[in-house]
């Protein structure tokens, strides 16, 4: 049962996005790697995903103008592409956040419902 | 906003197509080693660091489809993908391409052809304003377009839903160009003809009710846009000049716009002048006879009218015409038809003819799908481990399929852009075509945006049909099944596959259209050889009219005695002889007859009506028409002595019941005329007509200036016609002469249906043959190399060649058999189609049907001579190495 429940999970796209936004916000410019690393730490394994589908989102967040990159040097010397949050990113990951929030607190809803609530 | 921002980006990313992969190389490239550096840090090997590096970044070729899919326009670049593909596989292939490009060209070719055709004498309505409400009205009889002048006035007057209803008289008229008539079609129009079309001047003014609206009134004429370029040399101030028309003199009001060619499609006037001036241009006046059916109405029915609210309306006027006049209009009917092809005369056979050739090229078409599907699925067959290999490697069966189609949408595209030059080509010379008749016939069918857009969509259409045809191939490929197996053991030859049934309806389709072919051509060949009542062999005819020369009436008859004497005196000319006109050329003539004894001249009472000819003493034995009782006419039979006739056979068969009726009397309204000979029937309106009574009257007795001249000489036509018209111009030089041919290209008019009937069949016939050929071949081949180990293996037990090839072909010449009585049962029941366009064709005619069979068992024969050689060429030890 256990086992079942580890199983990782495909994560949906717009998630994935909305993870992206929130590290480039808390981190501050990062290379698709540490992206990646970083949001494998967060959800402690469970959202391993294969890391290089990462990279057709940062795209797509770039053509929407949320995110901007610049090739750099990494902290171990390798060259890389680093991420930084635009200020239509800022708006975007706002308005992700808040939308996230009320459809979370809705679901919660539901699930507290009892019948007897309903009654 | 953002979705177009991204939008964009992608367009312009598509547009300038970048390096595709070299962005996400990059990022890949620093990812991995990224990951590697940790990996080595956390203890692994540097080959295990990488190894594992890549394992967690993912299947690039998903992350790459995505990442592509995000940076550009997926499905555009899919389709330039697919299309380069497609060309890449096609010239691996050339024979395949060029074989189905040739194929599908001929096929694509002919049905843009026959619509180019269709489009322009049925489709299209006449170029004017709204043309699609102008219909002409004319009798229930097909044939019997003609309405009396009377008539044609109440009919305008009295009905309700056309708002303007007009006349016109088809005429030949002399126009006066520098001295010299000039002969021309002309139209006698009344006034509300153009007001009712809604033409423009292109100068001064066109035809006004106002002029004509008296007899003789104004004598005033409009140009054609062609007449006033050509014979007039697009002189600016031809407004107000004075023309001669019929030696008469007109003043020019002005020219029509350029595009305007009068109501007929096959006949454009040059000349329009008010109907009213009848009498003095024609010199007969017909205008208050309600018996004398002799011009065309054409009108404009109401907005929101239907021709079939026309029809109840005109039924309404006839029957009350028929109730107010008995005599002249006892039986008249009215209804609508398309004008511009003599009405339903032409129009209904035109229009059935092409329909039906257009299905043939459709089904033409619809086999050149068959046999290239056939071809693709094949192909498809033969692809199955690079299909299968596709699939493995994660493309989808739609994926492949699109590029299937691309590949048949291609050829397709290439073989109509083929066609659709083609067709513009072939259709611009049939347009340039002289066809030989009296005056100049237009036949104007160049292709027009209508035919291309047609030939685009057929062209995507084939090539889509085409395309999915082997669809249930591609679902069904299974890449396990495709990559373990070799592709030989394939049990499912048994059944009668898609394949076998397109084949079968291609034979049937080859067949009926070759035998088609075949019972056109014979009867054409029937056609040629029908006693026509005449011999126009070596015959040449000279028309002309004394009148446009200047000739009253009472010096007509001296200047033909004139004429012919000259002529008679080349040397060289047997004999020479006047007619009014000959049978079977289009300009012909009926007059009503009336039993013997009959005093009441009515129309309502005559017994028939007859054709009737003009001829001077020597007529019947230059035109070969033979004497079967009595005498010929001679030079006392004149205005001083009685009046005598001569008769066909039908005639004195339907008026008296016998032949022998030579000395009896004919009356005629205030006088009786003696028979005096009666002549073998002929062939007078058309090839395909009944026996019809015909009658012959002296010239001398009946003058007629608008005449034809038959010369029957001693040497061929193409030496002697120059010495004719010398021989004319030294009688007068002014004489216009309308046509100087010899007869049999006269009659090649006449012959022009069942002609091109039959070059249409023949054309299509030989396109089905092609298709058949390599349809029986494909399959056959197809069948031999997929079975070459199974027949190896039969010749290794000692099978007879008969039971290799049995084996082999057994199939195919099943098919072609049952085909071949599929076409030959459809070929007859098309026959009564074939026989009403092509005189004396019948299917059930032997040598058609045995040439028919021949033809097939050639083709059969032709098609599987080299898959049989290859069969029988098995060889069971080499084969089995090969395995």
């Amino acid at each position: 049962m256990l086992d079942h429940m580890k199983q990782k999970k495909d994560v949906p796209q717009g998630t994935l996005a909305l993870m992206v936004l929130k590290t480039l916000d808390v981190l501050g410019p990062l290379h698709g790697y540490a992206v990646a690393r970083r949001i494998e730490q967060i959800s402690g394994d469970l959202l391993s995903v294969n890391q290089g589908t990462l990279y057709p989102v940062l795209l797509r967040l770039e053509q929407e103008g949320a995110i901007a990159s610049d090739w750099a040097t990494s902290e171990n010397n390798r060259r890389a592409r680093f991420y930084r949050l635009t200020r239509a990113g800022h708006k975007l990951l706002e308005t992700e956040k808040r939308d996230w929030e009320q459809t979370e607190a809705m679901i919660a809803r539901f699930f507290d419902v009892r019948a007897e609530d309903l009654a | 906003m953002r979705a177009l921002n991204r939008l964009f980006t992608r367009l312009v990313n598509f547009a300038v197509n970048r390096h595709v992969d070299e962005r996400l190389r990059e990022e890949m490239e620093s990812h991995i080693g990224l990951q590697t550096d940790e990996n080595i840090r956390a203890g692994m090997t540097p080959e295990e660091a990488h190894r594992q590096a890549r394992l967690k970044f993912g299947a690039v070729e998903a992350i790459r489809e995505d990442y592509q899919a995000e940076r550009s326009l997926p499905f555009l670049e899919n389709s330039l993908f697919d299309i380069r593909f497609a060309f890449r596989v096609l010239r691996k292939s050339p024979a395949f391409t060029v074989v189905s490009v040739l194929t599908l060209t001929l096929a694509i070719g002919a049905n843009v052809v026959a619509f180019g055709v269709l489009n322009a004498l049925v489709l299209h309505p006449l170029a004017l304003p709204e043309g699609d409400r102008i219909y002409q009205v004319q009798t229930k009889r097909a044939e019997a377009i003609s309405i009396s002048y009377p008539n044609y006035a109440d009919i305008r007057d009295r009905n309700s839903t056309f708002s303007a209803l007009a006349i016109f008289r088809l005429a030949r008229i002399g126009i006066g160009v520098h001295g010299t008539a000039r002969p021309v079609w002309g139209y006698e129009v009344s006034g509300n003809y153009f007001p009712m079309l809604r033409i423009n001047p292109l100068l001064g003014r066109l035809l006004l009710p106002a002029d004509d609206d008296k007899e003789n009134g104004s004598q005033v004429a409009v140009l054609s846009y062609a007449c006033w370029k050509v014979r007039f040399a697009g002189d600016p101030g031809i407004v107000g000049r004075t023309v001669s028309v019929n030696k008469h003199p007109y003043t020019v009001v002005g020219v029509a716009p350029e595009g305007f060619n009068g109501t007929e499609r096959f006949i454009w006037p040059e000349v329009w002048v008010p109907v009213q001036n009848e009498a003095q241009i024609e010199g007969y006046r017909w205008l208050d006879q309600r018996g004398d059916y002799n011009a065309w109405i054409v009108g404009r029915l109401k907005p929101g009218i239907a021709p079939p609210q026309a029809n109840a309306d005109l039924a309404r006027v006839a029957a009350g015409l028929a109730r107010q006049y008995p005599d002249a209009d006892k039986n008249l009917t009215l209804r609508v038809a398309k004008p511009g092809l003599l009405g339903d005369a032409l129009g209904a056979p035109i229009r059935m003819f092409l329909t039906g050739v257009m299905f043939l090229a459709g089904l033409v078409l619809l086999a050149a799908c068959a046999n290239l599907g056939g071809l693709f699925a094949a192909r498809t067959a033969d692809r199955a481990r690079e299909l299968g290999i596709r699939i493995a490697i994660g493309s989808s069966r739609g994926r492949i399929l699109r590029q299937l189609v691309t590949e048949a949408v291609i050829l397709a595209t290439g073989a109509g852009l083929a066609a659709s030059l083609a067709a513009k080509l072939l259709l611009a010379g049939v347009t340039h075509l002289p066809i030989s008749a009296e005056l100049p016939v237009q036949f104007a069918v160049q292709p027009g945006p209508e035919v291309y857009a047609f030939a685009v969509l057929l062209a995507l259409a084939t090539g889509l049909l085409c395309g999915i045809i082997p669809t249930r191939q591609v679902w069904r490929t299974d890449p396990n099944h495709v990559l373990k197996a070799s592709d030989a053991t394939d049990l499912k030859h048994r059944r009668l596959t898609l394949r076998d049934i397109l084949l079968a309806i291609q034979i049937a389709l080859c067949c009926l259209l070759v035998t088609a072919s075949f019972v056109a051509v014979r009867g054409l060949q029937r056609t040629f050889r029908v006693p026509l009542g005449f011999q126009p062999e070596g015959v040449v005819l000279a028309t002309m009219d004394v009148h446009l020369a200047g000739y009253s009436e009472a010096t007509e008859t001296l200047v033909q005695k004139r004429l012919l004497a000259a002529v008679q005196a080349i040397p060289g000319v047997r004999d020479a002889a006047w007619s009014n006109t000959t049978p079977l050329s289009i300009n012909q003539s009926n007059t009503s007859i009336w039993a013997p004894g009959t005093s009441d001249f009515e129309l309502a009472s005559s017994k028939f009506s007859a054709n009737f000819y003009k001829v001077s003493p020597g007529y019947f034995r230059v035109a070969g028409t033979h004497l079967l009782a009595g005498r010929s006419f001679t030079d006392n039979d004149n205005m001083q002595t009685p009046r005598v006739a001569i008769v066909n056979q039908t005639f004195a068969m339907q008026l008296f019941g016998t032949t022998n009726v030579v000395g009896r009397y004919l009356p005629r309204p205030g006088e009786q005329q003696e028979i005096v000979g009666v002549v073998e029937d002929g062939k007078y309106g058309t090839l395909t007509e009944d026996p019809a009574p015909a009658i012959f009257w002296p010239i001398l007795q009946n003058p007629e200036s608008d005449t034809v001249l038959l010369v029957c000489p001693d040497r061929p036509g193409s030496e002697i016609i120059p010495l004719i018209r010398n021989a004319i111009a030294g009688v007068d030089s002014n004489l216009p002469l309308f046509t100087l041919q010899r007869w049999p290209d006269a009659l090649a008019m006449v012959t022009f249906p069942a002609r091109a009937a039959t070059i249409a069949l023949g054309i299509l016939g030989a396109l089905a043959m092609m298709l058949s050929i390599t349809g029986i071949f494909g399959l056959a081949a197809y069948t031999v190399t997929r079975r070459m180990r199974e027949l190896g293996i039969r010749v290794a037990l000692g099978a007879h060649h008969i039971q290799v090839l049995r084996a082999a072909l057994g199939r195919v010449a099943l098919l072609l058999g049952l085909g071949s009585v599929a076409g030959l049962l459809l070929a007859s029941a098309a026959s009564r189609l074939l026989a009403s366009i092509v005189y004396e064709a019948s299917a059930y005619d032997p040598p058609a049907i045995i040439a028919a069979v021949m033809t097939m068992t050639l083709i059969g024969l032709l098609s599987a001579a080299l898959p049989a050689w290859r069969a029988l060429a098995a060889h069971p030890a080499q084969l089995l190495r090969d395995e």
